[in-house]
């Protein structure tokens, strides 16, 4: 298990080794130049060039590379051209409330899709699975913006329950977490639907019934377990794409988390800030692939680790 | 002797294709308490099925008609609640396949402690001494470590003595095992046998076995039930069914076993032919477009189970015949 993870921290460090690399790359590949950015149309020729020399943007790309890769092995992740901060203060300052939004979204989607997955097994082409199946075919379907502007106004606006924008506490995070949510638990509603059915089908469920067990402890205890599995692959992916949204919920919803410091980062060619919340994301992602790895272990003993 | 199990006019009716047919036809037998009996037949006879079906396991939508009297209650008119108490605590079941019929991810301990505590209010330490116990004496060596592990550790043989210590922890009256040997390789088989054998003895458990195998039959059991598309076709003691065979089917099936003392070079003698499809029954005897004594009237008329000698049933005109 620790050779495992160990193993797993290894693979990792070449994962952003990679994404570093393409991320500055690609940033480089848009034809505008940080500099003039920084200082505007109007400025004159000589300050665009005293300015790509104080960022070393004259240098050749590899050159510029390995320099950025030394500071951040040194824990500097530079600092933003525009917002004049340190790069690894802006993410900090933010970091708590993004993590809040995204559990609280995760939290949601497994709220919501479920129960409905296990309903819609159970009642496999009745008038239930029907309504469900079609109302996640819709969350599935439904533009995360178009969620958030129905959310905004009628609960928001309307009902006046939540906030609606801004950051500050958990009722500001409960609307763009939901937003998220109904789109994405119509995946593990659907997915968790086809599992539970397979799996209703096995050997071990028959057996299960004929010990004597209800059909709320055939389905709880027995088939459960069995049929998360693949939606515990899914989450692994799943989170990936919570950190994509989450960039366009925070922006709609005027949250400031990472997100909207990428999204900012990203109309200013701020090439240190998008290095930087990348680099967060991909190191997001692999930790929390690496959780559900290890979850996997726990829930099916099948899997070993050697 | 008291009869645990009696079953009268038992049919059960699957939908095809919106129309219903029977897999199962009016299939009576009764088992007496202590005793063994064989549900033999090929694949695909409605021998599974009726041993679901008086358990209530199949799907909802198959029609189940007739009575399945256990200990003088039908099981078919039992609320589901009833029905939970029975299964498990009362009658136990095994199945065919011993690789996926535990359930992957619950350690062997708990799956059988689980039988003992749905069915019996005692405390996690009693359950887990109980379990162990039952472990020995389905014949596992170091239960103590087999408890802590996984299905997927063990081998098909082990998993279905774990299956047997299941089904026996709660000294069932009625045992049920379909084909519970089928999957495991020979030695393994007669070990299975001897253990099946042994423990319906000790627990006093009636024992209705289903199989497809002659040679099991003759070892384990005290009657037999010979099925063919859904009907009984012949029906008695073990002796007058391996010696006094009636029903031409019944013989096909002897016929079909390997012999290895007698010095005969022929091939096997095979049943020509296929078992009749469920949506294309023939409308006399099942068996008359195989049957090597078939008449006219076989092909007409569908022979009615006729009383041959004492304790001893079979479906054939031949019989009818020799009375006329």
């Amino acid at each position: 298990m620790v050779s495992y993870i160990i193993r797993r921290i290894f693979g990792a460090l070449i994962v952003l080794l990679g994404v570093s690399i393409i991320t500055f790359l690609l940033a480089y590949a848009v034809p505008a130049d940080p500099a003039r950015a920084i200082v505007g149309p109007h400025a004159p020729e000589y300050l665009v060039l005293q300015i790509r020399k104080q960022l070393g943007l004259d240098e050749p790309l590899p050159i510029q590379y390995i320099h950025y890769l030394g500071n951040i092995l040194r824990g500097n992740l530079g600092t933003s051209y525009v917002l004049n901060q340190s790069v690894t203060s802006l993410i900090g300052q933010r970091i708590g409330a993004t993590g809040l939004l995204a559990g609280l979204a995760f939290v949601f989607e497994l709220i919501i899709g479920i129960p409905i997955g296990i309903l819609t097994a159970l009642r496999d082409r009745k008038l239930t699975d029907h309504v469900l199946s079609t109302g996640a075919l819709i969350g599935i379907s439904l533009p995360v913006f178009f969620v958030g502007l129905e959310l905004m106004y009628w609960v928001g606006f309307r009902l006046g329950w939540l906030p609606i924008g801004g950051t500050g506490g958990i009722l500001f995070a409960i609307l763009p977490a939901l937003t998220y949510a109904i789109t994405g638990a119509a995946y593990y509603a659907r997915l968790l639907k086809s599992s539970m059915i397979d799996v209703l089908n096995q050997d071990y469920i028959r057996t299960a019934k004929a010990k004597g067990a209800s059909p709320l402890r055939v389905v709880m205890r027995h088939a459960l377990r069995n049929a998360l599995i693949p939606a515990l692959t899914y989450a692994g992916t799943d989170v990936a794409a919570l950190l994509g949204g989450v960039v366009v919920i925070e922006d709609i919803f005027g949250y400031s988390g990472v997100g909207q410091l990428a999204f900012q980062a990203i109309g200013n060619l701020d090439v240190p800030l998008i290095m930087g919340t990348v680099l967060f994301a991909t190191v997001f992602v692999v930790i929390f692939n690496l959780i559900v790895d290890i979850l996997y272990g726990i829930v099916d003993p099948r899997i070993s680790y050697s | 002797m008291s009869e645990v199990l009696n079953i009268t006019s038992l049919s059960v009716e699957f939908n095809i294709n919106g129309e219903y047919y029977h897999a199962v036809n009016d299939v009576s037998f009764h088992i007496n308490a202590g005793e063994t009996l064989g549900l033999v037949g090929e694949s695909g006879c409605g021998k599974s099925v009726t041993s679901l079906a008086l358990v209530r396991l199949l799907a909802k939508s198959a029609k189940i008609s007739g009575k399945a009297l256990y200990n003088g209650r039908n099981l078919l008119d039992l609320s589901l609640e009833e029905m939970h108490q029975i299964r498990g605590k009362q009658i136990g079941m095994i199945f065919q396949e011993p690789m996926t019929s535990l359930n992957p991810v619950y350690k062997i301990g708990s799956q059988i402690s689980e039988t003992l505590r749905l069915h019996n209010k005692i405390s996690n330490d009693e359950a887990k001494r109980q379990s162990l116990e039952m472990l020995r004496k389905v014949g596992i060596a170091r239960p103590e470590e087999i408890m802590e592990e996984y299905p997927h550790q063990l081998s098909g043989g082990m998993r279905q003595r774990v299956m047997i210590a299941i089904a026996m922890i709660n000294n069932p009256q009625l045992l049920i095992a379909d084909e519970p040997t089928t999957a495991l390789d020979v030695t393994i088989q007669a070990q299975i046998l001897d253990l099946m054998r042994n423990l319906s003895r000790d627990f006093k458990t009636s024992l209705l076995l289903i199989t497809h195998d002659l040679g099991v039959v003759a070892e384990m059991c005290d009657r037999v039930a010979v099925m063919y598309a859904g009907q009984i076709v012949e029906q008695g003691l073990v002796d007058d069914i391996f010696f006094n065979t009636n029903h031409p089917y019944t013989q096909g099936l002897l016929n079909a076993i390997p012999k290895i003392d007698v010095q005969n070079k022929d091939r096997l003698q095979p049943i020509v032919g296929n078992v009749p499809s469920l949506t294309r029954m023939p409308k006399g005897c099942r068996f008359a477009t195989r049957c090597p004594h078939a008449m006219d009237r076989c092909k007409m008329e569908s022979p009615p189970l006729m009383e041959i000698r004492e304790n001893h049933q079979s479906r054939c005109w031949l019989n009818d015949a020799k009375v006329v």
